[in-house]
């Protein structure tokens, strides 16, 4: 049951010729105050993002960044303040006033899937294949009976079509919810932390099959999460919001090697941050010279801070002759089996503050024992920051 | 033995009604409220037969303080001995004269027959009634009629003194004001403090005994733990089961409750006022028309058939209440009317019942 | 997001409706003489009542909850033999008018005044705690109850402090309509001769024929039950909100040893409630020597309009209760409080005045109703809107939000995802708010009294007409015809109660 099916290869993009990009300007939002006349708090202060057509926009953050303000922004279930929406050609939100959120053709599947509870898998994925559709589609019984087979079929739940919601396993409540929201051929789908209730095993191959599923659709999506491994495997292009306001727009592989800042880079997995100095040719540190990703031409001072991935450093025995590298003790290990975490704490000071302590991944956990001496090199290009 | 007197009249326009009640629904959905709704038969579109009178103007609306069990059969007599079609609308006295006096001048009633000359008095007072022709006025005992001649009595209702014959013999029973305050029935006396008919007791009281007199009488009924009840009928019902052994009530009640269980089952047994002593106060009930009939020829022969022979003799006979045109006979087995001298006083006067119950109020008697 | 401006209209427009008795009472006090009115309040006996009907008030909530919360463990958690049948006899209690269930016991016992009082309303309400109780005790959240349990906690401990906080607005919710009903009884108080405040108020119009003292007292009345339903709102603010529906269920506690006295004590409190007042009504009949023709036309005339009046008295009252109800459920903010506290306004009026205002308000503004049947189904939803509206509240609060969300996403206007959604869903619980108010409404006197159509009696007013010249043997038949009648609605409460525990 982990091992989702992929959808079948038979699968056809819906029939729809240029499928219209989300395009968000300017985009500001509050969260409605508790009481009337109450202010509320500003949440979003002035978004800008594009989601191209057919592809899967992500946009990431911890929580309370104001991700799913905005994703409610964009599907009409909370108003703007200011700022502009647009699908395609279509304006979504213009400063306070917006379309309903049943006129934005915009498909929704919410965290908790959100099932009717009163209705079976196809009553729930025919709910909005209606008589009067949006967007002038007419649903006939016939064409509303194909269409829930078909998107059972998508979907991997063919035969569940008279189950109810509580007769669901979780990861078949999220199927259901992504079919309901798929059914009306909708402009765009978003998609609200739509993994986060499932176990970690059921998790990863959702999240294959959701993205294979949309892919062939050709539909546009947008992604809200706060997992960085959601982000990264699944999305085309990745939005990280900060306090409401857009850090960085990138490509997955873009955005993990060329973080925009310390805190982006932090935010998107375990890394190691030294103080160091630029002399031109290198960045001087506690781990010896390192060779910058891309050469820092704008450096207003030489002090510098340097952020490196726990898998670009690697452990030697002490004593090992090395090149860039310093001694330390191992103070921890996090065992993972596939891989493995070592804390070791240097010998000498990492900077100002005195001793500190480097994070190094390795592929076996099984070298190094707490309390053994090691040597710490360091391995690729490194990414450097203003100190 | 008075539900199988009802007419097939009346009846035919209550299921009338009903079809009406049935269309609820539907006219609330339909958001119309207009009464005029094609299709509900409004009972005053029934032909009627009376040659004689308004009955262009619809039927007699009499809001009565009596119950319908008590009145409907003579209500009945009057509707067949006149051809008058009457509509009649049941509720305690005091509540209708609270009906009257929110309606005002809107009201769809026509005349007030009242079991307590106060209400009648509020009604009148708030210029609701209209003067009733002196020669209606005339037929009864001047103490039975309105000052302003908005109003006039139909008949009387003697305070008892209700007791429990398994418990006090008769002789013992006290039948005066002094006697009723006596120590020896400490605990075992019942009153209904707030119930129009002792407070008109009490501004009898006030009259022949003076103020202090009065207020001394209610301290003394307080201080010997009179029980207090709602009203009559519970005192009666208290007696009959020797809670108290003895209760201040109008005197027709133990007929209705004999009527139910038998008089011969009867432990309650009643005493009526020794001559000349507020105890044998007579109440007055009455009738008079209001505004909405003024002018209407079937309200006022509706008021002359209560005064008739006929509607005497039927109070007198069914209801055991004394009739009040002289010249009929009174109930059987009850001392007659004229035996019972009870002071003279003006019964519909608002500020004396209010004054009443202030000095009943002050006596702790009004509950508890 | 905020309310929609429509949905505030219109419960703004339900909550004028039902606060027009008390224009009525101000425009009416205002026409009183000046100091009148503020000599009836400063009169020495106004506080003395006041106490004694707050004692009173204190006294059936304590008892309601003391009864009604041990039964619904009884029914909702136990193991207790022939649990379906007693679920429907605890809950018919509320079928007995209460001046019924305190004649039989006036009748048949010695008990009288204070105590005398406190039992018949305890007998006849604790209904109103059982429901909801038993309802909330199947949706709890066990495992809280377990941690306890797992945290060293005995299990009466446990369940103290981790189901009791769960049922605690249910039982609130219930003894809130308990302590409002004995706030304006006057049936079971004059029975029992005890001096409440709402005696002072009928003297105050039948005895001395004093509007004013009446009026005064009325507004009284009006602010002790205010005070009331502002105490209740507070410990709701305080207490859990409620989680989500619970699936599945416990393993029952096994009684054991006390199947018996449970057994025992269920079979008392029915006798009590429901078997004292038939047995007294079919005694008093039986032993009537009256030559009374049975009219049993009449009394099914009677039935027949009881029901319809109630049935489109709840339908109303339901239908003003819904905007009413779903901002409640909806948004918790304090204008919201306050509308739902102002539909309590008429709750607390006595039955005479709500008739007197309704009287002087139809002929006012739409004079053409007057005396009709729509006059007494307005006062019944008018009187017991906030019945419904709490119903409405507890039912559409159960139903997340994000139901609704994600209909309109799929192309429902806001009204539509409504009632694709929220409303089918919630419609049991409105249902049963809808029968709670038919049920009441069957029982109404006062105002039925006043505002009847001319000629037309509910089984309630010829109850009353036939006790009120001692004919019980003619009433007996009323009076059990209308526990029977008000026995359906009852029956189906407690059906209601008992699915609460259905996923769907």
């Amino acid at each position: 049951m982990t091992t989702a099916p992929v959808a079948p290869p038979a699968l056809t993009p819906d029939p729809v010729a240029e499928r219209p990009a989300l395009v968000v300007r300017g985009l500001h939002a509050r969260y409605p105050g508790a009481r009337r006349g109450q202010e509320g708090t500003a949440v979003l202060h002035g978004v800008d993002l594009t989601a191209d057509a057919g592809t899967l926009l992500a946009v990431l953050g911890p929580s309370g960044c104001g991700k799913t303000t905005l994703l409610r922004v964009v599907a009409g279930l909370l108003p703007a303040t200011d700022g502009h929406v647009t699908l395609g050609d279509r304006v979504l939100v213009d400063g306070p006033d917006g379309l309903g959120p049943e006129h934005r053709r915009i498909g929704l599947v919410p965290q908790d899937a959100a099932l009717f509870p009163h209705r079976d898998v196809a009553g729930n994925i025919a709910f909005g294949l209606r008589r009067r559709g949006v967007g002038g589609t007419r649903w006939d019984a016939a064409a509303r009976r194909r269409r829930v087979d078909e998107l059972l079929d998508v979907v991997g739940l063919a035969g569940t079509a008279h189950r109810l919601p509580h007769e669901l396993s979780g990861g078949q409540r999220q199927r259901v919810a992504l079919a309901r929201a798929l059914a009306p051929r909708p402009d765009l789908v978003l998609l609200d932390e739509p993994f986060s209730a499932l176990d970690a095993s059921l998790r990863t191959g959702l999240r294959t099959e959701v993205r294979e599923i949309l892919h062939h659709l050709g539909a546009t999506a947008v992604l809200v999460t706060h997992d960085q491994d959601e982000a990264l495997s699944m999305a085309d292009r990745v939005v990280v919001l900060r306090d409401g306001r857009v850090v960085q727009d990138d490509a997955p592989v873009d955005l993990y090697e060329r973080p925009a800042d310390p805190w982006v880079a932090q935010f998107l997995g375990d890394s190691v941050t030294l103080p160091g100095r630029w002399d031109g040719r290198a960045v001087q540190t506690a781990l010896g010279p390192l060779a910058p990703a891309v050469a820092p031409v704008a450096l207003a001072r030489p002090a510098v801070r340097v952020v490196l991935r726990p898998e670009q450093l690697r452990l030697e025995p002490a004593g090992s002759p090395t090149g860039t590298a310093a001694a330390g003790t191992v103070t921890r290990r996090e065992y993972f089996g596939h891989d493995a975490l070592f804390h070791v704490r240097l010998d000498e000071g990492t900077g100002e503050q005195g001793p500190g302590s480097v994070l190094v991944r390795t592929l076996s956990g099984s070298g190094h024992q707490v309390g053994d001496r090691v040597v710490v090199g360091v391995e690729g290009p490194v990414i450097v920051f203003d100190g | 033995m008075h539900a199988a007197r009802r007419a097939t009249s009346p009846a035919g326009r209550r299921s009338a009604r009903l079809a009406a009640l049935l269309l609820v629904p539907v006219v609330a959905l339909g958001a119309c409220a207009s009464s005029d709704e094609p299709g509900v038969p409004l009972p005053d579109t029934e032909t009627t037969d009376a040659a004689d009178t308004t009955s262009d103007e619809g039927p007699l609306v009499i809001y009565s303080g009596r119950g319908e069990d008590l009145v409907a059969p003579l209500i009945e007599q009057f509707e067949e001995a006149s051809g008058i079609e009457t509509e009649v609308r049941y509720a305690g006295s005091a509540e209708q004269a609270q009906l009257l006096l929110t309606e005002g001048e809107s009201s769809p009633g026509h005349v007030f027959l009242s079991q307590e000359a106060g209400a009648l008095g509020l009604v009148g007072d708030a210029g609701l009634l209209t003067a009733l022709p002196e020669d209606v006025l005339g037929s009864v005992p001047e103490a039975y009629v309105a000052d302003d001649g908005t109003w006039v009595g139909i008949t009387g209702r003697a305070r008892v003194v209700a007791y429990d014959s398994e418990q006090v013999d008769e002789a013992d029973v006290p039948d005066t004001v002094a006697e009723i305050i006596d120590p020896r029935w400490s605990g075992e006396i019942g009153v209904a403090p707030g119930n129009a008919s002792f407070l008109a007791f009490v501004t009898a009281l006030r009259l022949t005994e003076g103020e202090d007199g009065a207020a001394a009488w209610l301290e003394a009924l307080a201080a010997n733990d009179a029980a207090t009840y709602e009203k009559n009928s519970a005192i009666l019902e208290a007696v009959n089961t020797g809670e108290v052994q003895l209760g201040l009530i109008n005197h027709y009640y133990w007929y209705s409750a004999a009527a139910e269980q038998g008089a011969e089952n009867m432990r309650a047994q009643l005493k009526f006022g020794a001559d000349g002593d507020v105890a044998a106060l007579v109440n007055a009930t009455g009738v008079g028309i209001l505004g909405g009939g003024e002018g209407r020829a079937d309200a006022l022969a509706f008021v002359d058939y209560l005064l008739s022979e006929d509607g005497q003799t039927y109070f007198a006979t069914t209801e055991f209440e004394y009739p009040l045109v002289p010249g009929i006979d009174g109930p059987e087995g009850v001392p007659p009317l004229d035996s019972l001298n009870g002071p003279e006083i003006d019964l519909s006067d608002l500020g004396t019942v209010v004054e009443s119950a202030a000095l009943v109020d002050e006596a702790g008697l009004t509950v508890g | 997001m905020h309310p929609s401006p429509v949905l505030r209209l219109l419960a703004l427009l339900s909550v004028v409706l039902v606060a027009t008795p008390v224009i009525f009472l101000g425009v009416q006090l205002a026409g009183q003489p000046d100091g009148a009115a503020w000599a009836a309040l400063w009169r020495p006996r106004t506080l003395s009542l006041t106490l004694n009907t707050v004692g009173l008030v204190a006294a059936v909530t304590a008892g309601t909850l003391a009864i009604g919360v041990p039964t619904a463990f009884l029914l909702a958690r136990t193991d207790l033999a022939w649990r379906r049948g007693w679920q429907v006899l605890t809950a018919l209690p509320l079928a007995v008018p209460s001046y019924v269930a305190g004649f039989a016991w006036v009748s048949l016992t010695p008990l009288r005044g204070f105590w005398g009082s406190v039992v018949v309303l305890v007998l006849v309400s604790t209904p109103y705690v059982t429901l909801p109780v038993t309802a909330a005790l199947r949706r709890a959240d066990l495992d809280v109850e377990a941690v306890a349990r797992t945290l060293g906690c005995g299990p009466v401990r446990a369940f103290r402090t981790a189901i009791l906080p769960q049922i605690a607005p249910a039982a609130g919710a219930g003894a809130l309509l308990a302590a409002l009903y004995t706030v304006s009884d006057f049936g079971v108080v004059a029975i029992m001769r005890f001096p409440a405040f709402t005696w002072a108020v009928h003297t105050a119009f039948s005895g001395s024929f004093n509007r004013a003292l009446a009026l005064v007292l009325s507004v009284v009345l009006v602010a002790l039950a205010l005070v009331i339903v502002l105490a209740e709102r507070a410990l709701r603010r305080r207490a859990a909100a409620p989680g989500p529906v619970r699936v599945g269920a416990a393993a029952p506690v096994r009684l054991g040893g006390w199947q018996v006295p449970s057994t025992v004590l269920l079979a008392g409190l029915t006798v009590a409630a429901l078997g004292v007042p038939v047995a007294t009504m079919v005694v008093r009949s039986v032993v009537s020597v009256a030559e009374r023709e049975a009219e049993l036309a009449r009394l099914g005339e009677a039935a027949v309009v009881t029901v319809l009046l109630g049935l489109a008295g709840a339908a109303l009252a339901a239908l003003l209760a819904l905007p009413i109800g779903i901002l409640a459920a909806r948004y918790r903010t304090r204008s919201v409080g306050a509308l739902e506290t102002a539909t309590y306004l008429g709750h607390g009026l006595p039955g005479i005045v709500l008739g007197l205002s309704m009287v002087y308000l139809t002929l006012e503004l739409v004079p053409g109703i007057y005396q009709t049947p729509l006059v007494l189904v307005l006062a019944y939803a008018l009187l017991f809107v906030p019945k419904a509206a709490g119903s409405v509240r507890a039912a559409v609060s159960q139903v997340p939000v994000s139901l609704e969300q994600t209909a309109r996403t799929l192309g429902r206007s806001p009204v539509g995802a409504w009632f694709a959604v929220t409303g089918r869903l919630a419609w049991p619980g409105v249902a049963a708010g809808a029968l709670l108010v038919a049920l009441t409404a069957m029982k109404e006197l006062p105002a039925t009294l006043m505002l009847r159509p001319t000629g037309t009696d509910t089984l309630a007013t010829r109850l009353w007409q036939l006790t009120d010249i001692a004919a019980y043997g003619a009433a007996a038949p009323y009076a059990v015809t209308l526990i029977a009648v008000a026995s359906v609605p009852a029956f189906l409460l407690s059906r209601h109660a008992d699915r609460q525990a259905d996923p769907t």
